[in-house]
């Protein structure tokens, strides 16, 4: 593979993949060490496709396979009874699911750049899952105040998304 | 002008109509998209799947990485490329050139050129967003921005530029495309060109052709002949290369199904394995490989040609 693009699916993929793997290792020490791992092994066996999702794909599974891999060997030593659903078919990473780990890096780096109390309700509201009324009382506002936040916060990520996916599509 | 050449250029330009027409309306699609996305969003749970979410030091990460491949720690400016990079053997090359005379066609090459030359099966990305795969032992030589000579067989994905357009040379003849994609390769006495999407405009010998989609010309010292084939067979070489090294039966079945887009099963909750698979399969069929598999592992499977189901293996 060329070392710019190497370099450039890194910078872009590096953040969501590691929150994947955390997710199942729940561990960000590790999570970060299979990234690292599996990026690594994909430069040295020299992995590449002509379609570009084709080798994402083949990246968020590896660092899938290696997560759970990690957990079974874990979990062996502990002696504890594995729920199997996932062992026998291969877990393949499909498209959706990178873009939608794509995509929720790309929430998460918006809300971060909302004004701060935006932020704060749209976190408890949809990342939380509190209920309007429930955040009200903890920051004590209006509910109004709160479907407000919450209104403002879905327009500005359309608009940053709007956005962002043109100019993605540019380069 | 002739008659026929300013048809075949209007056509061009009708093409080129419309593909401007569709990237408008992708973009608007997109624009829609964000809004179903956002839409999504509000209907769905999925935001929750942020908690816990952290920012990670990619920076650092990257140091990391490129700690551990040296080739990584080059300044993008060196245009370091695997598995070769040649720039200043090129002054010594060009003498050879010139001595052996097979390359009159060609023009005389500048010392910045930059010269790519494949081992294996390789994909290149350009910095206008073209994707060139060359097969091995191809030779591609980039003469500028979006311009380059061929010798050998390379798959070309060129990026969409209506003002810059993409030039290939070979020794049989020159093509000319705004965006699009074929197969090109050469040989000493011929170039073949095959397309795939878009259009091509070849020219040698003082005729223009004009290629689209299952068009293929061939052309040689006398002259060029295009004929139309159905199925683009012609770059199925391109993806057909797995190479292992020290990896378990597990890995290594993972991957084949994910090359060949199929289903894998493991018919017992084998563990994974203590195999130490060191193989290329290069342009084989899957049945090929597994039975290869079957030899090297001991592997016992099915497969119907959808799935394989991983019976049992046997490594020593």
């Amino acid at each position: 593979m060329d070392a710019i693009l190497f370099k450039a699916i890194f910078k872009e993929h590096y953040q969501p993949l590691s929150n994947m793997a955390f997710r199942i290792l729940n561990d960000f020490a590790k999570a970060e060490d299979v990234v690292q791992d599996v990026f690594v092994k994909v430069w040295y066996d020299d992995i590449s496709f002509d379609d570009h999702t084709k080798t994402l794909g083949y990246l968020y599974t590896m660092v899938k396979n290696r997560s759970y891999e990690i957990i079974r060997l874990e979990s062996k030593e502990k002696n504890i009874v594995q729920n199997a659903s996932y062992i026998n078919k291969l877990p393949s990473v499909e498209i959706d699911e990178i873009e939608k780990w794509s995509l929720l890096n790309s929430v998460y780096a918006h809300i971060r750049q909302m004004p701060p109390k935006t932020a704060e309700v749209f976190t408890e509201a949809k990342i939380n899952g509190l209920s309007y009324a429930q955040i009200a009382a903890k920051l004590d506002i209006s509910l109004k105040t709160v479907e407000a936040h919450v209104t403002k916060a879905y327009k500005m990520l359309r608009k940053d998304l709007n956005e962002q996916k043109i100019k993605v599509f540019n380069t | 002008m002739t008659l026929n050449n300013k048809i075949k250029n209007s056509l061009l330009t009708a093409h080129q109509n419309e593909e401007l027409e569709a990237i408008e309306k992708w973009k608007k699609q997109l624009h829609e998209n964000a809004d179903e996305l956002v839409a999504h969003l509000e209907s769905s749970k999925i935001t929750e799947q942020l908690r816990g979410y952290q920012t990670v030091d990619s920076a650092a990460a990257w140091d990391k990485v490129s700690s551990r491949i040296p080739e990584l720690s080059v300044p993008d400016s060196a245009k370091v490329l695997r598995p070769k990079f040649i720039n200043v053997i090129w002054k010594i090359a060009a003498v050879m050139i010139l001595v052996v005379g097979a390359y009159i066609g060609f023009k005389q090459l500048d010392t910045t050129s930059t010269v790519f030359e494949s081992q294996l099966v390789e994909v290149i990305t350009m910095n206008d967003g073209s994707n060139i795969t060359l097969d091995e032992g191809t030779k591609l030589v980039q003469l500028a921005d979006r311009a380059y000579n061929l010798e050998g067989r390379a798959y070309f994905r060129v990026a969409k530029d209506p003002k810059h357009p993409f030039t290939v040379k070979t020794l049989h003849g020159q093509l000319t495309v705004l965006g699009t994609e074929f197969n090109i390769w050469t040989t000493d006495q011929s170039t073949h060109v095959a397309v795939t999407e878009g259009t091509v405009r070849f020219v040698w010998l003082d005729k223009e052709y004009i290629l689209t989609r299952g068009d293929v010309l061939v052309s040689n010292s006398k002259g060029a002949n295009i004929t139309h084939i159905d199925k683009m067979g012609y770059d199925s070489w391109k993806d057909k290369s797995l190479k292992f090294k020290d990896d378990n039966l597990h890995f290594v079945l993972q991957n084949i199904a994910v090359f060949y887009k199929v289903d894998l099963v493991f018919s017992d909750e084998s563990e994974f394995d203590s195999c130490k698979i060191n193989s290329i399969f290069r342009e084989e069929t899957i049945d090929q490989v597994l039975k290869e598999l079957n030899v090297l592992a001991g592997l016992d499977y099915d497969f119907d040609g959808q799935t394989i189901t991983a019976k049992s293996f046997n490594c020593n």
